[in-house]
């Protein structure tokens, strides 16, 4: 600049606390802020000194009487025992002292310790759900359900399990004997904003109107694509869009439109296939994690708790768009179900802020889903996991993204049947509705071009 | 038109005292590291009056206690001190006691020995 001379910055004069604690830092720091004896020791010394005291007038006695003198032993056990006893009611009084501590530190940081950040809500997180308080869980779970007859329920799981799934009309059946599944119910009011929402008749309305997509006998499976950046880069969520591209649906411009949205695009489209396919008898509705096989589909619902107001159906992103009537707000493909020390997980992949392969426990302990996370940390652990081929071919699609690769079991992982704070709706299963298999296919999964036979 | 003795007392809580204090407190130095102190000592300032008063007991508190605890302590130290000494001792006694019956038998069966030769 013109005068070359540099204005050095003002400095702040410093407050009579910063140069206190500037000396401070200074200063060595002192443990427990002053003297203080040490008991055990301070005992340890005396019973040393006695013991010693005691020993030399024994001998001499002993040495008086002469050679053949009785010795009594024992004494060495009482000092232990005492020096044990000791010990332990000094450990009681250390251990009340901690709690002191541990009050007053919990104090102190309150009072002095700089406040977080309010963490804001995204669709990675699930602050507003985990905020909620317990009486408010209990109010939303204890619905008027009715269970279903045994009968009834065993013949709607094996619909699920080896079936092509449920029809719209099986799956409400299902929703009215099941508490955490009543937001799928018709008429079912949300309670922020007093106006129904979408639920499974509103995606059946949406499967039978004639502009949705017709993807019947069109999905090719390219379980290893990679996301397309050039069609959606655009900064908007894209799990739906990524999930038409590993079901290998045509990219048209009518098709990417439509396939952009879970709630709109992809949920009804596949819907109407299934209804296609099956001549009206299933919408290939499948409910429960243990049910979930590869192909399928995975519907998130959106958050569903708000702090203090109830249900919440995303009405607002996290940066206060408004959402409208979004119910569904993500999907998910299945991988497949693995078996790891005996538990079974269910690796799902899906597009979030990255291609995610996450692995939820279906029926694992919470030992075994640490052990497998641990592993999944590791060079060590990983070459071990790929011992398992089926899982091996898994790990092999990710594993340029070591840190994309995790196992997952917070509430947005969970299924809502199982916790009702989860987020995982249904699935709808894919596999009746694929192209028909061309015959002697190469079906490695390396080629992501080709198709998968499921 | 405050009267002087009706001033609050957390007007005379200066900074200084409750650094003081802190660095007096065992938890402070304890479970803070040196940055997270400084830091500490500086949002002092920034404390309301009221704010002041509650550190100030929350301080004293912890000195009380921690105060009643040491004293257990040196209690429990002292008692076990007297124990200790009280089955040294007695053991002593004990040992000596034996010494003396045994010396006392030798002797008599010396006795006895050369009272059964002069017989």
């Amino acid at each position: 600049m013109g005068g070359g001379e540099k204005q050095q910055p003002e400095r702040k004069p410093r407050s009579r606390s910063e140069e206190l604690a500037l000396e401070m830092a200074k200063e060595e720091k002192k443990p427990g802020g002053g003297e203080r004896p040490e008991y055990g020791v301070l005992f340890g010394k005396y019973l040393m000194a006695r013991s010693n005291e005691y020993k030399a007038k024994r001998q001499a006695a002993e040495a008086g009487a002469g050679a053949g003198s009785e010795t009594l032993g024992g004494l060495d056990t009482k000092i232990t025992k005492l020096e044990t006893e000791f010990g332990e009611k000094l450990s009681k009084l250390d251990a009340k002292a901690t709690q002191v501590k541990e009050g007053t530190a919990e104090a102190l940081t309150a009072q002095l310790a700089p406040k977080p950040k309010r963490k804001l809500h995204t669709h990675e997180s699930d602050t507003y759900t985990s905020s909620m308080s317990t009486a408010m869980l209990k109010k939303y779970t204890a619905k008027r359900s009715k269970p279903l007859p045994a009968a009834e329920l065993a013949e709607l799981q094996e619909k699920m399990k080896r079936g092509n799934g449920l029809s719209v009309e099986e799956a409400l059946k299902l929703a009215k004997s099941h508490p955490n599944l009543d937001f799928l119910r018709p008429r079912w009011k949300c309670s922020c904003c007093g106006k129904p929402h979408v639920g499974l008749k509103g995606l059946e309305r949406q499967a039978k109107r004639e502009d949705t997509q017709d993807v019947r006998g069109k999905i090719r499976y390219k379980l290893n694509v990679e996301s397309d950046k050039e069609e959606y880069g655009d900064g908007k969520l894209k799990c739906a869009r990524y999930i038409s591209g590993v079901l290998g649906l045509e990219k048209s411009p009518r098709n990417n439109a439509g396939l952009g949205s879970v709630t709109g695009g992809l949920a009804p489209a596949l819907i109407r296939a299934n209804l296609k396919a099956s001549g009206g008898a299933s919408a290939g509705l499948v409910f429960g994690i243990g049910n979930f096989e590869l192909g399928d589909v995975l519907i998130f619902t959106a958050s569903k708790f708000r702090e203090g107001q109830g249900k919440y159906y995303g009405h607002k992103s996290a940066k206060g768009r408004k959402e409208g009537r979004v119910r569904f707000n993500h999907a998910a493909i299945v991988r497949g179900v693995v078996v790891v020390d005996g538990a079974k997980y269910l690796a799902v992949q899906e597009e979030r802020s990255g291609i995610e392969l996450n692995f939820l426990p279906i029926n694992s302990t919470k030992a075994k889903t640490k052990a497998f996370a641990k592993k999944l940390s590791t060079k060590k652990g990983i070459a071990e996991l790929k011992e398992n081929p089926r899982l091996a071919k898994i790990l092999k699609y990710r594993a340029g993204f070591k840190e994309l690769i995790r196992v997952r079991t917070g509430n947005l992982f969970s299924d809502v049947m199982k916790n009702p704070k989860g987020r995982i709706s249904f699935a709808i299963r894919t596999k009746n509705i694929q192209a028909p298999q061309r015959v002697a296919e190469n079906s490695d999964e390396n080629q992501t071009t080709q198709q998968q036979p499921i | 038109m405050t009267d002087a003795t009706t001033q609050p007392v957390t007007a005379e809580i200066t900074v200084q005292s409750l650094v003081e204090r802190l660095k007096a407190s065992p938890t402070f130095n304890e479970k803070y590291a040196p940055v997270e102190q400084e830091l500490m000592i500086r949002r002092l300032d920034d404390l309301t009056p009221d704010q002041r008063l509650k550190l100030q007991k929350t301080l004293e508190a912890e000195n009380q206690k921690l105060t009643e605890i040491e004293k257990q302590k040196a209690e429990l130290f002292e008692d076990y001190k007297l124990k200790a000494k009280l089955l040294m001792d007695r053991e002593y006694k004990v040992i000596t006691a034996n010494i003396e019956t045994t010396e006392k038998q030798e002797a008599e069966e010396n006795l006895q020995k050369q009272i059964n030769k002069i017989q």
